[in-house]
């Protein structure tokens, strides 16, 4: 899959659901990095079928806060972990979806898994980045990143 | 109208039920499942007019939630809310007695589109868009 292709999927897709869903508008920005030592949250999906690969939407800690906030219909302050992590796994379920849309079919989208704390990475063994793109508004900051497993490279 | 959302994510049981109250289509009472496991379960001791169920969801999923609503006779309009919306997943779910499938993300629009015929009585299975 060509990283054109992806990222002009990945931008339309995560732009639409943080406008419709949170009413936040983000433009595509890579000029910025998560702070090192603050926290950081993970949302992830895996896709099966004649695309093999994973999306993953990492946001920073306020951000996911404010995400949580609006679905939640609660403050930023009384916002909890566990409403975080349900939020980012819904926004990751979301993005992950309309792009299997996108995809000759049939395949299927795996639950999503949720990664939190501070210097957290996640890897999906046997698979290349395809793109990693930035999103921004208000500072609001996410990275959706999209990698895909060829079987044939050898991964599992 | 009883309406039963099943979805296993809280945060989108939550914007499903915001969305209904600024749709305005009347007032509403809610059931909350969180797979179609706790679905059937309170279908056993409810009856709502409305199921609006997520399709990709751990124990049982929505689409066979469905079936087992159908080959049970169970009688219960019933409507996909999902960010998995191709055309395939459609027709089945078409097949199956879903009266719409719903993308996430939605508007209040959409759900008006989709529910309003709804409140005037029966329809056919994908009749509303």
């Amino acid at each position: 899959m060509r990283t054109g292709t992806v990222e002009n999927s990945i931008s339309g897709i995560t732009q639409n659901v943080f406008a419709m869903l949170l009413g936040i508008r983000m433009a595509r920005s890579d000029g910025f990095a998560f702070a090192a030592g603050r926290p950081t949250t993970t949302g992830v999906v895996t896709i099966s079928g004649g695309w093999c690969g994973a999306i993953t939407v990492t946001v920073d800690g306020r951000t996911g806060r404010r995400i949580a906030a609006h679905m939640f219909g609660t403050s930023l302050e009384r916002a909890t972990d566990g409403e975080v992590n349900d939020a980012i796994g819904e926004v990751a379920n979301m993005i992950g979806g309309n792009f299997k849309s996108r995809l000759a079919q049939p395949a299927l989208l795996s639950l999503p898994t949720v990664a939190h704390g501070t210097g957290c990475t996640v890897s999906v063994p046997g698979s290349r980045e395809v793109g990693r793109f930035g999103f921004e508004s208000a500072g609001n900051r996410a990275i959706v990143t999209v990698v895909d497993h060829d079987w044939k490279r050898g991964g599992r | 109208m009883r309406i039963m959302i099943v979805d296993d994510s809280k945060a989108m049981r939550m914007i499903v039920m915001r969305t209904l109250r600024q749709a305005a289509l009347g007032e509403h009472t809610y059931l909350e499942a969180e797979n179609g496991v706790q679905a059937l379960a309170l279908l056993e001791k409810s009856e709502p007019d409305l199921i609006l169920c997520d399709w990709n969801m751990p124990e049982l999923n929505g689409i066979e939630l469905l079936k087992r609503l159908e080959a049970a006779g169970r009688k219960v309009k019933f409507g996909f809310v999902t960010s998995e919306a191709d055309p395939e997943m459609k027709k089945l779910a078409i097949a199956h007695g879903a009266l719409f499938l719903i993308s996430k993300p939605f508007t209040v629009e959409t759900f008006q589109a989709a529910l309003q015929p709804l409140m005037s009585g029966p329809i056919a299975p994908g009749s509303p868009r």
